[in-house]
């Protein structure tokens, strides 16, 4: 198969790429090169760096053709969302609606969106929470990845195109970075901090939880989504919820002793506790995640200390 | 209306300039934002007319200058077919425009912000007349960028204390509409029955669709700016009404029987719609006044007496 993925040298993307060329799929990466400091690039896939929303698109989806489409590339800070809701609406919605206009039209069977389980559910009551067909998002992000979810439920519905969202939990492990702007996931930004010297911080009294897929696992769960012919919503999560102070612990513990650490206050917009029960994923995809957030934690640990350390 | 100055985004269109003539007769300042002017008819002397994009960081700027206590957004791109043709169109005006709108609201410091969404965003409802409750399931793109807007207004009130209301309108008739898209039945009924044109028929006729006249509408926007609560309320007569039905009553008020031709090749995608009406009953004191035969009589009237 040929398989266009946006976003396919940034952290996430890099490892699907890596696993379409391993099983032999012709694979196509559209990223622009932008947000972290390192891109990785397979040999085996031909890159276009491109933002996804770039005019040319249009006549690489023309000229390539390809079978399948792996949406990953999106606005993806919650807080950029809330200060500039137009430009994550610009990105998340209207960029993203052309290029699926561009893959209708170049042919494409399947489209595969990475959604955000957590940002669309918000604080919901229900923890693990499984698949919703309602939601009341807290940040424009998350209102923004319900609206295009929508969309895509409606396009396929019309075209030949089939199209599935995944609603994914937090997705961790190597080659997971800070971005430009110094955010990230609480993982990366703990680890850059412990190499720069600087004290850690939990932003609110250390119990907010977040539900930890590896990246492996949301490998796997994305080939599926590309193999299946299912249509709609999907969890993927473990269903278990970690604390932050849990990846404070475990992070030190793995290090093997203390780093300095201060408490803030929670900031707006964020979500509590998410915690996705992926029931959905294994009915619809047989998918279970596999690895242990304890050993997941350890692969990123190594990978971070290895390219960023001393 | 306890507020004493208002922006009507659309206020040009067909529902806005409706409110804008209710608005000013209550002694309300009225700013109307739109992409073009009024016809001279429909055009009210006492409302400032202010021609702007909705989909234009210009709209901060006028917001700041007229500095209103509240906002009616009824602006939008409503023709639900065409937005399944180009909804990257429809998203631009309908997202993206009161994204403007909604940043230009905050940075205004506005009071209260009543948005106009619409009953489509049920999708094909299980239960008619269809409560708030229900799940949303959109089916064309028009439908989703309203609720769209909806989760964004229910957002910044969680993040900036946004005040606001979403009235899901049923199909608004009334003098006014224009007839010359897909949407509006009543208006292009009369239109073409008055023209002495044949009427396309979807569906046999049998699609249904709640019809609630104009000024009940320009009640229930008023109302809601009044309200205090933050939430979805549906605008309707939890009536249901047959297309057939209803061009048998434009052809009693226009006196006139037209040629029917049946249009198997063009689906409509929600078959049976009409909206329950208790929320607005309980929350906004507010229900439709006018009958269906009486309301396209008066309609009739205005497009005899302009065309």
């Amino acid at each position: 198969m040929k398989i266009a993925v946006t976003g396919g040298a940034g952290f996430v993307g890099s490892h699907i790429v890596d696993a379409l060329v391993l099983r032999g799929d012709e694979v196509i990466v559209i990223d622009h090169y932008k947000r972290e400091k390192l891109r990785f690039e397979n040999a085996g896939s031909r890159i276009h760096k491109l933002s996804f929303g770039h005019e040319t698109v249009e006549q690489i989806f023309a000229d390539e053709k390809p079978d399948v489409v792996v949406h990953l590339a999106a606005q993806i800070s919650v807080t950029a969302s809330i200060t500039d809701p137009i430009d994550d609406a610009q990105r998340n919605i209207i960029e993203s609606l052309k290029l699926v206009r561009i893959a209708e039209h170049a042919g494409c069977k399947r489209f595969v969106f990475i959604s955000s389980g957590g940002a669309i559910y918000g604080d919901h009551p229900v923890r693990p929470t499984p698949l919703l067909d309602d939601a009341f998002p807290l940040s424009p992000y998350g209102v923004a990845k319900f609206s295009f979810e929508h969309y895509l439920a409606g396009s396929s519905a019309r075209s030949g195109m089939k199209t599935i969202a995944l609603r994914f939990a937090n997705i961790f492990g190597p080659r997971q970075q800070l971005k430009s702007t110094g955010e990230g996931n609480v993982m990366a930004v703990y680890l850059s901090r412990m190499i720069s010297g600087d004290p850690l911080v939990i932003f609110g009294d250390g119990t907010a939880t977040r539900d930890y897929v590896y990246v492996r696992d949301a490998v796997d769960a994305i080939l599926a989504a590309i193999d299946s012919t299912a249509e709609g919503m999907v969890n993927i999560g473990t269903g278990e919820g970690v604390s932050v102070q849990e990846v404070y612990d475990t992070i030190m513990d793995i290090h093997g002793s203390k780093h300095p650490m201060t408490y803030e206050p929670f900031r707006t917009g964020e979500v509590f506790h998410s915690v996705i029960d992926p029931t959905t994923g294994f009915e619809v995809l047989g998918w279970k995640a596999k690895v242990s957030f304890r050993q997941g934690m350890r692969e990123m640990y190594d990978w971070f200390m290895e390219t960023f350390g001393r | 209306m306890k507020y004493r100055s208002a922006i009507v985004t659309g206020g040009s269109g067909f529902i806005g300039s409706h409110l804008v003539d209710a608005l000013v007769e209550r002694g309300v300042a009225v700013t109307v934002i739109d992409l073009v002017l009024p016809a001279d008819d429909v055009k009210n002397a006492k409302a400032t007319y202010k021609v702007a994009d909705i989909r234009s960081a210009e709209m901060t700027t006028v917001f700041l200058s007229v500095m209103p206590e509240m906002v009616f957004h009824l602006a939008a791109h409503i023709d639900d077919r065409a937005s399944v043709l180009d909804p990257v169109l429809n998203a631009e005006h309908n997202i993206l425009g009161t994204l403007h709108v909604l940043e230009a609201t905050r940075k205004a410091g506005v009071k209260r912000f009543v948005f106009a969404s619409t009953g489509i965003a049920y999708g094909r409802a299980d239960v008619i007349p269809t409560p708030e409750s229900t799940v949303s399931k959109p089916l064309t793109p028009y439908a989703v960028s309203k609720l769209t807007c909806e989760r964004y207004l229910k957002c910044y009130e969680s993040v900036h204390g946004l005040s606001w209301m979403a009235l899901r309108f049923a199909n608004v008739y009334g003098p006014r509409q224009d007839g010359s898209k897909e949407c509006g039945a009543i208006a292009i009924f009369t239109k073409r029955i008055l023209a002495g044109e044949s009427i396309m028929m979807n569906n046999n006729g049998q699609t249904t669709r709640d019809y609630v006249y104009v000024n009940d509408v320009v009640n229930g926007l008023i109302a809601a700016a009044d309200s205090e609560a933050c939430e979805v309320v549906n605008i309707g007569t939890a009536q249901q009404t047959a297309t057939e039905s209803l061009l048998n009553l434009v052809e009693a008020a226009v006196g006139k029987a037209s040629e029917h031709i049946p249009r198997p090749d063009v689906a409509d995608e929600v078959k049976n719609c009409a909206l329950a009406i208790e929320k607005a009953r309980k929350l906004l004191n507010w229900a439709p006044i006018m009958a269906l035969k009486p309301g396209i009589e008066e309609t009739v009237d205005w497009y005899k007496r302009r065309l």
